[in-house]
Parts: structure tokens; C-alpha cells; sequence
């Protein structure tokens, strides 16, 4: 039997690197513009001529598709998108694991990579929800939870991280409801400052902004007014819940061993540790719901692979930037104590504090998160490399640029911590 | 299994109780391992020998939401109370939660209240539901 460290996050013997990554803009709306193929082919091309590969280089064509069956009609789109790339005629496949379709895709890429079935593997995340009825949009975005146990029984989506915002503010804050509910506007705030950088946000504008062009003045009166703030599922509001998105998302990656590695990339970023793991579904089932069991599991794993003790003041002394699974603000309190780099009492304190600002002790989601920046679901977890990659090749905007980073951090998890991936890369 | 039983341990079985406003799960006879659930075999100590229990419907609020935005098959009921029961077996389960007063003016927290089970009847279906003792 494997030990659980080698079973999670296997030893990547080969020294795998991501040669190129790339992510399209992400939009929403009522009005579709691009298909999944149009965002695929146009993340993939990106990512491709960033690592020089041509198709004959490519070995392996994973793809990372959620909603496509149940909001276009459209599956089998690994070989929908393979044709879109000249990428016919090699082994291909389409996976789903909710919203950590692309990390499981990084990951699976990694073991083909491993067992030496491939050399280059491309990865792509592509998601189109724009031009769908929101009756739809609702009822494929709970596609992710338990068909039997959760769905009839009112446990929506924002609903079940909502249950864990209450059991947290229950807990941390003595169920002050105020005060917790201050500390999650606490990251909406900082994910939207974060995303005005960001060209190729969904959102690229703070919150400040936005209830200023509504005529209000203070930000808070804007978040506490139910007119413009709504409860969508007490005790998360708008403003607590990432939108729907358009979007994809791609990455090309390598056995250091192969040609490809050393002869025409850019340059080279080097994945550590990466880290895949199980949790519980349904949601009640879990043994805790201030913490997705699964999501701390893989980042113990990811830490041990990578050499970092599981201590916060020693994973902050090497992990120096990070994106996390935030599609609700809730999620990201979750993905501080899961990934330890708070202690699990600490963590609605340390969101409220800015502590996980840019110039704070860890800065967490550069990018906007999946707040501000949009949450394509299965293009997220590719998208989170992207960030991650700019961030240690000194290429994100003065303002959102991290200083001396040693390694960067990404946290990915499929629904309600059913599925849940850590990734952590290296700059070569 | 036991032969007689015509109820198998599947998760249709358990749908159907719902229907038939039971709450049940199974328990392993040899390790004692309980399952909202169901299994056949257990998935700790192997065991066949597995039976169904009744549930008290006794327990308390672990968590829960207030949903203002329904899915539509909710619509007529909302705005709802959704939450986790943790019953006095030691299981947790979903289900809605009623009796809450005022749940338009978001109450106070409500974890650690104790409910009691009950179902609710929508569109000809029984729903798993707890009503907040009094």
C-alpha cells in the first residue's frame, strides 16, 4: 500500500514545469460572445507559443470542462477543442470535477507525466455560462452538491457555504452576525482592490468605486444597504458570492527530461508539489464545517512534498504569495485555516485585519480572486497557475507585485470540499 | 442482508423512506459504524451484517442559512431556513427548518437550538424537515 504522502501528492520524479500559461479575459452577461471552443483555443494558443510547442510536441490533451452537458448540451469536448488546436490524431480526455476540474487536470497531467506516458502534456479549462436562463444557471451550479440529500432539501449552493459562514461565525465571533458578516465584506473589499489591476478581470473595479458611481458615498452604508448589499443566503450577501463567468483558461506542462523543456520556452516554472485529495458529499456528512477536511489534507501533503513544515510562521516564510478557492468570501476564511497559514481561530480576524492584503503577511488572491476576478469553474484552477506564474516572473503590476517571493501557493476545491487540490510552484 | 428484508440497502431504499416520512440509516451490527448513507457492506470493517434504524428525529441546529434565493422547486416556501441537524445518534443530515419566527428580520443564532423531525409535503413530495422546539 502507498504511504498517504505518496498516494496525494506523488514525488514528480521527472521535476515537472509549466513552460506556458495563459488565460483569456473573463466576462459575463446576458449575452453569449465566445464558445467554449473560442476560449479554449484562444488560452491554448497562448500557452502553447509561450512554450514554444508546436502540436506534434503536445503528447496529451487533458481538458477541464464542468457545465457544458448541462448548460449547452455539450459534451465530448476533448476532441471538440483537440480539432480547434490540430491536435488530432493524440490521446485526449475531458474532466469534471466541479469547480477543481482544472487543478485535477494539472494534477492528472502531472501522473501521465510521471508514469512516463507523456512528456508534454497540455492542459486546458474552458466554461461558457453567459446566455443562460438563471433557473438553468442555478440548477447546474448545484450539480456540484448531493442530487438526493442536499438539492431537496434548500441546500443551494451559496446556501451550503453560507452553513459554513454560520458555523464559523458561531464559533470565532460567539455568532455576533454583525461582526462576522463585517469581517467576510472585509475580503470582497480587499479581492475587488486587488482586481482593478487585473486587465483581465470580470470585475476590475473596487467596491469604493462602484457604490460611488451609485451616488454613496461610504463604502459600508453601500455594503450594509439590503437595496444594493441583498441577502442572497443569510449570512452571505451579493457582494460575498462570485459571479458567473466566461472564460479560459490553459497551461503546457513538461517532464524537465524532455526537448521541449530546454529548447525553445521562455522560461520555466518548476511545480514542487501538487496535491489531490477526497472529502466528504454531502456537506453534513463532514466531521467539521468550519474546515474542508480535504483541502487541509492536501495542503499538509503539498507541504511535506515541498519540504515546508505545517507551522503558519514557517509556511509564510517560504509561501509568499498565494490564490485561493474563494467563490464565496466564506471559502477563502476556510482556505486561511485550511492552508494553515492562519490558526483556525484566527481566521475571520485575520481577513478583517488585512493581513492577507498586498504588503500584509501573506497576500492572498492578487488576482481578484474568483471574487472579482470571475470564476469560470473548471478554467479556475488553470487560471490561479497564471497569477502564480506572473507573480514569480515579476510580471504583475507594480501595485499587486509581490517582492522576493521563494514560492507561490494555489488552493483549489470542487464544490463543497468534495474534491481539493494544492499546488505550490517554484521559480527555475 | 438478511434474506427476508425488502428493504436493500441502497440509496433508493432510503429515498423511498423519505417518501414514506421515515428517517432512517444503517448501522453495522459488528463495528457499530452508522450511515445516513446506505451501504451493504460496511466501509469500515467489511461486515455484511447491516441493519436499518429509525432515527429518533431528536437533535440539534449545527449550522444553517436563511435562503432568500430559492431554487425554483423551493419558490413557494422561501424565504427558508436550510440547515445541518445534528441528531442525538451523532449523525448530521440536511433538511429545512421551520418554526423559525421573523425569519425576514435574520434572528439570532441559532446553533445548538433543538429541533424535531417532521416532513414537509411540496408538489405531492416529502421533504426532510426539523421544527425548532418551543
Amino acid at each position: 500500500m502507498k504511504s498517504e504522502l505518496d498516494r496525494i501528492a506523488p514525488p514528480l520524479r521527472r521535476n515537472p514545469v509549466i513552460l506556458g500559461v495563459a488565460q483569456t479575459t473573463f466576462t459575463g452577461g446576458k449575452t453569449r460572445t465566445r464558445t467554449l471552443r473560442d476560449l479554449a483555443g484562444e488560452a491554448a494558443t497562448e500557452a502553447m507559443m509561450e512554450a514554444g510547442a508546436k502540436p506534434e510536441d503536445i503528447d496529451l490533451l487533458i481538458v477541464a470542462q464542468a457545465a457544458g452537458g448541462i448548460a449547452l448540451n455539450q459534451l465530448h469536448t476533448a476532441p471538440l477543442i483537440a480539432e480547434r488546436l490540430g491536435l488530432v490524431g493524440i490521446p485526449s480526455l475531458r474532466l469534471e470535477n466541479a469547480c477543481a476540474s482544472g487543478s485535477v487536470g494539472l494534477h492528472t497531467a502531472l501522473t501521465a507525466i510521471e508514469a512516463g506516458w507523456a512528456d508534454n502534456v497540455l492542459v486546458v479549462g474552458t466554461e461558457v455560462l453567459s446566455g443562460i436562463p438563471t433557473a438553468m444557471i442555478q440548477k447546474m451550479i448545484s450539480a456540484g452538491g448531493d442530487a438526493n440529500y442536499e438539492i431537496p432539501v434548500g441546500a443551494t449552493f451559496p446556501g451550503m457555504y453560507a452553513m459554513f459562514g454560520t458555523r464559523i461565525i458561531h464559533e470565532q465571533a460567539k455568532g455576533n452576525f454583525k461582526e462576522g458578516m463585517e469581517a467576510l465584506a472585509h475580503i470582497a473589499l480587499k479581492d475587488h482592490h486587488n482586481a482593478v489591476y487585473n486587465k483581465k478581470a470580470q470585475f476590475p473595479i473596487s467596491i469604493e468605486e462602484l457604490a460611488q458611481k451609485r451616488g454613496v458615498n461610504d463604502v459600508w452604508a453601500f455594503l450594509n444597504d439590503p437595496k444594493t448589499n441583498p441577502v442572497v443566503s443569510w449570512p452571505l450577501r451579493l457582494f460575498d458570492c462570485s459571479p458567473t463567468t466566461d472564460g479560459g483558461a490553459a497551461c503546457v506542462v513538461s517532464a524537465t527530461d524532455s526537448a521541449l523543456s530546454f529548447s525553445s520556452a521562455k522560461h520555466a516554472i518548476k511545480i514542487i508539489a501538487s496535491a489531490q485529495t477526497t472529502g466528504d458529499l454531502p456537506q453534513c456528512v463532514a466531521p467539521t464545517l468550519t474546515s474542508l477536511p480535504a483541502a487541509r489534507q492536501a495542503a499538509k501533503a503539498a507541504y511535506k512534498r515541498a519540504g515546508i513544515v505545517d507551522e503558519p510562521a514557517a509556511i509564510k516564510k517560504r509561501v509568499k504569495v498565494a490564490e485561493v478557492h474563494d467563490c464565496f468570501t466564506s471559502a477563502e476564511v476556510l482556505a486561511l485555516g485550511d492552508l494553515n497559514l492562519f490558526p483556525q481561530n484566527e481566521t475571520l480576524r485575520a481577513a478583517k485585519e488585512g493581513r492577507t492584503a498586498v504588503g500584509g503577511e501573506i497576500p492572498i488572491n492578487t488576482s481578484g480572486g474568483l471574487k472579482a476576478k470571475g470564476h469560470p469553474i473548471a478554467a479556475t484552477g488553470i487560471a490561479q497557475l497564471f497569477t502564480l506564474v506572473e507573480q514569480l516572473l515579476g510580471k504583475m503590476p507594480p501595485a499587486v507585485q509581490v517582492k522576493n517571493i521563494d514560492l507561490a501557493l494555489a488552493h483549489n476545491v470542487g464544490g463543497t470540499g468534495g474534491s481539493a487540490c494544492v499546488n505550490i510552484l517554484e521559480r527555475l | 442482508m438478511s434474506a427476508k428484508t425488502n428493504e436493500p440497502f441502497t440509496e433508493e431504499q432510503w429515498l423511498k423512506f423519505v417518501q414514506q416520512k421515515q428517517l432512517k440509516f444503517v448501522e453495522c451490527q459488528d463495528c457499530h459504524k452508522m450511515s445516513v448513507i446506505p451501504f451493504a457492506v460496511c466501509t469500515t470493517c467489511g461486515s455484511r451484517n447491516i441493519t436499518w434504524k429509525q432515527a429518533s428525529g431528536q437533535g440539534s441546529i449545527y449550522t444553517y442559512t436563511i435562503t432568500a434565493v430559492p431554487p425554483p422547486e423551493l419558490q413557494a416556501i422561501a424565504p427558508y431556513v436550510a440547515g445541518v441537524v445534528e441528531l442525538q445518534e451523532g449523525l448530521r443530515i440536511n433538511g429545512i427548518i421551520t418554526g423559525v419566527e421573523n425569519v425576514n428580520s435574520y434572528p439570532a443564532d441559532l446553533v445548538g437550538k433543538t429541533v424535531s423531525i417532521e416532513f414537509l409535503e411540496l408538489d405531492r413530495k416529502s421533504i426532510l424537515a426539523f421544527r425548532l422546539n418551543a
